[in-house]
């Protein structure tokens, strides 16, 4: 039998964690190392604690390689286990890791075998060592059997989660997702079937049961104490007995001091048995979402294990509870903010916010919820205070980090109250001293009323925006001392029927912040762009401010029409801005149940952004980096970050042309050139004004809604609605007739009025819609429709072929404000600022003779013609239409290429993968098409020095990862060396090793994919990901232009 | 905070792109003016704006005909000095690599000159030179064009001028090689003048001086 060390060393190498020369790769770490590491121990240092010796974790494997020097994703954890020890040991392991919610994977290493478990399955009370497993791997000292599934590398790359083992892990399972219906479930049962109790007391109940049970699973208190003050040796037994559990209660609250859940007039009269069992069952690891009720009584189905609260991270405690403490009432509740911040959201925002903060740095979150960012930031505080001192903080230091360097505000006062309860319990596992309950006691955090004495608040249940409460007189607010602003402030549009009002005066107060709004002109009331603006008032020039705010912030309009964020960069230099915009759907930035409002929710498009409130100055950048989607996502919970979605842009040009934050969204500088090319040309607007069309002849289409409006005057018309389907032209007499009486909005007749084009709002599989008709129509509000009525309809052809050609498709996707990242609509405005061709103007430009042409054929025929044909057609449209906007062949190239990968994997996201051009894996003709154009574009240039790239491309197995192409310069003369093909033997595996080193973490389950330009001499690598959209000749050109970009600022950053 | 490094480069690029770049660009110019001459007749009042924006047009025409691309715009915007932040200059051409980085170009500042009657050598120099010598543009740069339009022959008078005023600004515009002949490019009226910028790092920064004939 191999020896303990042997075992370990054959099954790491085998699975590729040790280097050629034995040692770790890099990303992984044992348990002693883990806990000298700033980051590691942060997010590990429970899992890995001494004194927990049975169960601690032996090594962490991270994704390797960091930006900054910070760690990579959790993907395994291993431990060393006897065989003997191992069913009974592997139960609490497994129990333990789950709680943790950290790592996917677990590996077991005994001497004969590596047992390989789903980490993320929540363990079950009847389960064996073989629940949940996912592979016995036999180990000799030849090697781990069947190890290939289970390499390094497959995490590294994510190909692991393609796998059948890796789609056995379902993350719905994380103890995220089963605490949050686990409380939720309890929650409800609570207070709404028979005898329910009131919600509030609910939420205090259950957070003060939930403090108990990490006190003990702390073995902060023991069996003997409670036996010796409470007559019982258990918590759970305690929780059966209502007289002592009050006294236990009210032990915790004059022990602890501080402002724990205060018990609440009534409660104790209100709570009865019933209550108690079902908080117990909850503790006791009873599913609470397998009731049932027989004879009038609750019975459970499912026994799970017990959470362990010593051990799931209290941000992820405080997150969850929040969904509940949030509001007094769960009907309001589910209707204002039913979410909670993923961890590692929380975690992305705060590591780049506090990353190079000094220990003393001051932090104010002005709207804290549940406290899970000021409860993070206080934890990185600490440690950054650890690793300064080379000690751990004793608890007068790490009070002091507490009582001066954290703030937070909410409105609610629950919200507080959890805040302070979090951080209470961050107090407890930051101060290893705490032990004797005797021994504790809390300070108090929250401001009241009428208490100035000598204790200094850091919680204020008030709205940020009163500017007369007394925490704006108070430090740090007072002098703007704050270093760090950070949070997720709520997005909900105010109103004055239900914006909150003063909490010290609930019924009549002042709704401050609905004030601030109106004073300063935020558009719609958005509470977040407030707040991003109040929190002014506390920041000095220096301070960073940090806040999840929803991406509107990026296209919505302000006072007379102009972007609001233009507005908002003349004062405040944002340098970072994180677009989460096309992943917010997959719901794995918020958590919770499905339902509308609050702050951000599962779904709704938000951003990170870090800024200074200073205006910008002529060299401000901002790092604008925009994450996208990509398959299996929702698997693997992780956001990739590919180096064309990170660039970097003059903050000036972002403000002075808005639309920037879009294009550099979906495309690259050539897109923004384009589009600054295209919109030199006159809009629809210009040209309808031009032309004689008025406002009062185009508008978006009737809306039904309350029916409020007569509109008889319509019946009988053509009626155009949102299921027919129609392009170039509609034959209106095939319409059904109009038949509505009422409407909320029936529109002027005016626009109704033939010759019209309409246009379709929404898109139509991967295209735009656009039609003409000789009749009068009425049309819904799918549509937005413009009457020709005494115009040239000449005019209406030519603009009908513009609207139906990919370059609108193009367009509408830069331009349209909403687009992608809110809505699937090109809204009315949008399609008014659409450029038309300058010579639309001139009738008798003879260039137009062939686009009217094929549009007049496609208007008789596209319902008779078969695709290949219509597709003839109109890609001989969209190439004249293109050539009348001037666009060159790179030009048609970036248009093209921005449909096939960019819009298309945007459109068809959901469909197979087949179907999906863009992250299709490379062919050797592409690669070869790729280097032709990337030669052609620097070989014009480097001509003048006598010079020419000559290229090498690399013939790959299908399954790498990475792709490669080798460009030498050489002499244009006398060189003999021409482009060629290659294959060569092993080159994959070098490429998966490259690989491996190519992703780059910038914070837990966000990475950086590299893509990399490796130059050697004369040589030049271009290295990157086997997927079609990186190897188009879109991308030969957006890389030739960094390739003269590399050149040209290679000194000083300038020529 | 620091900004995100894009890690995605390894190594020295060192491909001859930075000088070809420079060749490309005094090429251009060259022969945007050919074209320039063959289309249109200047007087010696013509503003040196309107021939810009017809010599940029030529360029951009003259790229379209051949396989050289680089971008090549006229400045529409103003930047601010950043020592006298009220005051504003203008760029009459620009070529550019980078178009989210405002101080990624190649500067050209074009001039009239007289080969007869005042030379305009002066404002070449006090309004031309002097304005990448005090950063006004090309901060930090270290290459810049300046473009002499000759309107009136001869011209090796307007290029001697130029010489002259160059000589006798001496101090003021830190030359520290003087103005020669230069053969980057295979055109004759090409010259070269070194100077230390007059900003914080000292940059040193190769004037190139390309005259061309426009006289009718």
């Amino acid at each position: 039998m191999l020896t303990r060390d042997e075992s370990v060393k054959i099954a790491l190498d085998s699975a590729g964690f040790l280097t050629d020369s034995g040692d770790f790769v890099e990303g992984l770490v044992n348990a002693d190392k883990a806990n000298k590491d700033y980051e590691i121990s942060l997010r590990h240092h429970l899992i890995i604690d001494e004194s927990q010796k049975e169960t601690k974790i032996d090594f962490i494997y991270e994704t390797p390689t960091t930006v900054r020097g910070r760690p990579g994703h959790p993907c395994i954890y291993f431990k060393i286990v006897d065989d003997i020890s191992a069913q009974q040991q592997a139960k609490q392991i497994r129990k333990r890791v789950w709680n943790s919610g950290r790592a996917p994977v677990l590996w077991l290493i005994t001497p004969t075998q590596v047992r390989i478990y789903d980490a993320f399955a929540r363990p079950e009370k009847d389960e064996d060592e073989e629940s949940h497993i996912l592979d016995v791997l036999r180990l000799t000292s030849d090697g781990l059997e069947g190890v290939e599934q289970f390499r390094r590398e497959l995490f590294d790359t994510g190909k692991f989660w393609e796998s059948d083992k890796g789609r056995l892990i379902d993350r719905n399972q994380r103890v995220d997702v089963s605490l949050l219906d686990d409380l939720w479930d309890t929650e409800r049962i609570l207070t709404h079937d028979n005898g329910g109790i009131p919600v509030h007391i609910a939420h205090t109940l259950i957070g003060r049961a939930i403090f108990m049970a990490y006190l003990w699973d702390r073995k902060i208190i023991t069996p003997e104490f409670l036996n010796a003050e409470f007559e019982h040796s258990n918590i759970k037994d305690l929780l059966t007995d209502k007289k002592q559990l009050y006294k236990f209660f009210r032990w915790l609250r004059s022990t602890f001091n501080g402002d724990l859940f205060p018990i609440k007039e009534n409660e104790e009269d209100l709570v009865d048995d019933f209550h108690l069992d079902i908080i117990r069952k909850f503790f006791d690891g009873t599913d609470m979402s397998s009731k049932k009720i027989n004879d009038n009584k609750i019975s459970f189905q499912q026994r799970l294990w017990p959470y362990n609260f010593d051990i799931i991270p209290i941000e992820l405690i405080s997150s969850i509870y929040e969904m509940f403490a949030h509001s007094k009432d769960p009907v309001d509740a589910r209707a204002k903010s039913i979410h909670y911040t993923k961890l590692h959201l929380v975690e992305l925002v705060t590591s780049l916010a506090i990353l190079d903060l000094p220990d003393d740095a001051r932090v104010l979150d002005p709207a804290c919820g549940s406290g899970v960012f000021l409860v993070d930031a206080f934890r990185r505080l600490v440690w950054k205070k650890r690793f300064k001192l080379g000690r751990t903080p004793n608890r007068d230091e790490i009070c002091h980090i507490l009582l001066n360097q954290i703030h937070g505000v909410d409105i609610e006062q629950g919200a507080i109250e959890v805040t302070a309860f979090s951080l209470y319990l961050a107090l407890l596992e930051l101060d290893e001293s705490f032990t004797d309950p005797k021994d504790i006691k809390f300070p108090k955090l929250i401001y009241h009323p009428g208490c100035e004495g000598d204790y200094h608040p850091v919680l204020y249940n008030q709205d940020i925006a009163n500017t007369e409460h007394v925490f704006n007189q108070n430090e740090p607010f007072a002098n703007r001392k704050f270093d760090l602003i950070i949070g997720n402030p709520p997005w909900t549009e105010l109103n004055k029927d239900t914006a909150p009002r003063d909490p010290e005066n609930p019924e009549t107060g002042r709704q401050w912040l609905l004030e601030y709004c109106q004073k300063n002109n935020i558009p719609h009331r958005k509470p977040d762009q407030a707040i991003m603006g109040r929190v002014r008032d506390f920041a000095s020039a220096n301070t960073r401010i940090a806040l999840i705010v929803s991406s509107r912030i990026f296209y919505q309009l302000g006072t007379g029409g102009k972007f609001w964020l233009s507005s908002f960069l003349e004062e405040n230099s944002i340098f970072m801005a994180i677009n989460l915009s096309d992943i917010s759907e997959e719901n794995i930035l918020f958590g919770g149940k499905k339902h509308g409002g609050g702050r951000g929710y599962p779904g709704m498009p938000s951003s990170v952004i870090f800024y200074n409130p200073q205006p910008p100055d002529n060299d401000s950048y901002v790092t604008y980096i925009c994450p996208k989607w990509y398959p299996l996502i929702k698997k693997r919970g992780e956001i990739v970050i590919h180096p064309p979605d990170i660039q970097i842009i003059s903050l000036i040009l972002l403000r002075d042309k808005p639309y920037l934050w879009k294009i550099a969204f979906l495309g690259s500088q050539r897109d923004f050139e384009l589009i600054e090319k295209l919109t030199r040309n006159p809009t629809l607007k210009e040209v309808l004004n031009e032309i004689g069309i008025n406002d009062k002849k185009y508008c978006r289409g009737y809306i039904k809604g309350n029916m409020s409006k007569t509109a008889t005057q319509y019946i009988g018309y053509p009626n155009l609605e949102a299921e027919e389907d129609y392009k170039y032209s509609i034959n209106s007499k095939e319409l059904p007739e109009f038949q509505y009486k009422v409407l909320e909005r029936p529109r002027n007749a005016d626009i109704y009025k033939a010759p019209l084009l309409i246009v379709r709002r929404s898109l139509k599989g991967i295209e735009t819609r656009s039609a003409f008709t000789l009749d009068d129509t009425v049309y819904s509000t799918t549509y937005v429709g413009f009457s020709f009525d005494g115009v040239d309809e000449r005019y209406a052809h030519r603009i009908n072929a513009v609207f139906n050609s990919k370059l609108t498709l193009y367009l509408a996707f830069m331009l349209g404000r909403e687009l992608v990242w809110s809505r699937r609509i090109i809204e009315d405005s949008d399609w008014l600022n659409m450029p038309l061709p300058k010579s639309i103007l001139n009738l008798d430009d003879n260039r137009w003779d062939e686009v009217i042409n094929i549009e007049n054929k496609l208007c008789k025929s596209w319902r008779l013609l078969s695709s290949p044909e219509i597709k003839e057609l109109e890609d001989s449209l969209s190439k004249i239409i293109c050539n009348l906007y001037g666009l060159n062949e790179d030009e048609h190239i970036i248009v093209d290429d921005m449909i096939t990968y960019t819009i298309d994997l945007y459109l068809n996201r959901k469909k197979a993968k087949t179907k999906r051009k863009g992250i299709k894996h490379t062919t050797l003709n592409q690669l070869q098409r790729y280097a032709d154009k990337l030669c052609k574009q620097l070989n014009s240039i480097l001509e003048f020095e006598g010079k020419k790239l000559i290229y090498t491309v690399y013939d790959i197995r299908k399954d790498s990862p990475l792709s490669v192409v080798e460009f030498k310069q050489v002499s244009q003369t006398t060189s003999n060396l021409k482009n060629s093909t290659t294959k060569i033997e092993g080159l994959e595996n070098l490429l998966i090793e490259i690989s491996n080193n190519l992703q780059n973490q910038i914070s837990e389950r966000v990475y950086v994919w590299g893509h990399l330009r490796v130059y050697e001499g004369e040589h030049l690598y271009i290295i990157k990901p086997s997927e079609e959209r990186f190897w188009s000749e879109s991308a030969a050109l957006n890389d030739s232009d960094a390739v003269i970009r590399e050149h040209m600022e290679a000194v000083n950053g300038t020529l | 905070m620091e900004h995100y490094e894009q890690p995605e480069c390894v190594g020295n690029p060192s491909f001859s792109i930075r000088s070809a770049y420079l060749k490309i660009s005094l090429n251009l110019i060259i022969s945007g003016t050919k074209r320039l001459k063959r289309k249109y007749s200047f007087s010696p009042d013509t503003f040196e704006n309107q021939i810009t924006r017809k010599l940029v047009a030529e360029m951009h025409a003259e790229q379209i005909e051949t396989v050289h691309s680089i971008r090549v715009d006229l400045f529409s915007g103003t930047l601010s000095d950043p020592a006298l932040s009220d005051e504003l200059s203008e760029i009459d051409i620009r070529f550019t690599w980078n178009d989210y980085h405002p101080n990624s170009y190649l500067a050209v500042q074009a001039k009239r000159l007289n080969g007869a009657g005042a030379t305009l050598a002066g404002p070449y120099v006090k309004e031309g030179v002097m304005d990448f010598i005090d950063g006004k543009y090309s901060r930090g740069h270290n290459y810049g064009i300046m473009l002499g339009y000759v309107l009136s022959k001869p011209i090796n008078k307007a290029i001697s001028a130029v010489k002259d005023a160059l000589q006798k600004r001496k101090s003021t515009t830190n030359e520290t090689s003087s103005f020669e002949i230069d053969g980057i490019i295979e055109y004759p009226l090409t010259y070269k003048s070194v100077h230390n910028q007059k900003n914080d790092e000292m940059t040193e920064i190769i004037m190139f001086h390309v005259f061309v004939d426009l006289s009718s």
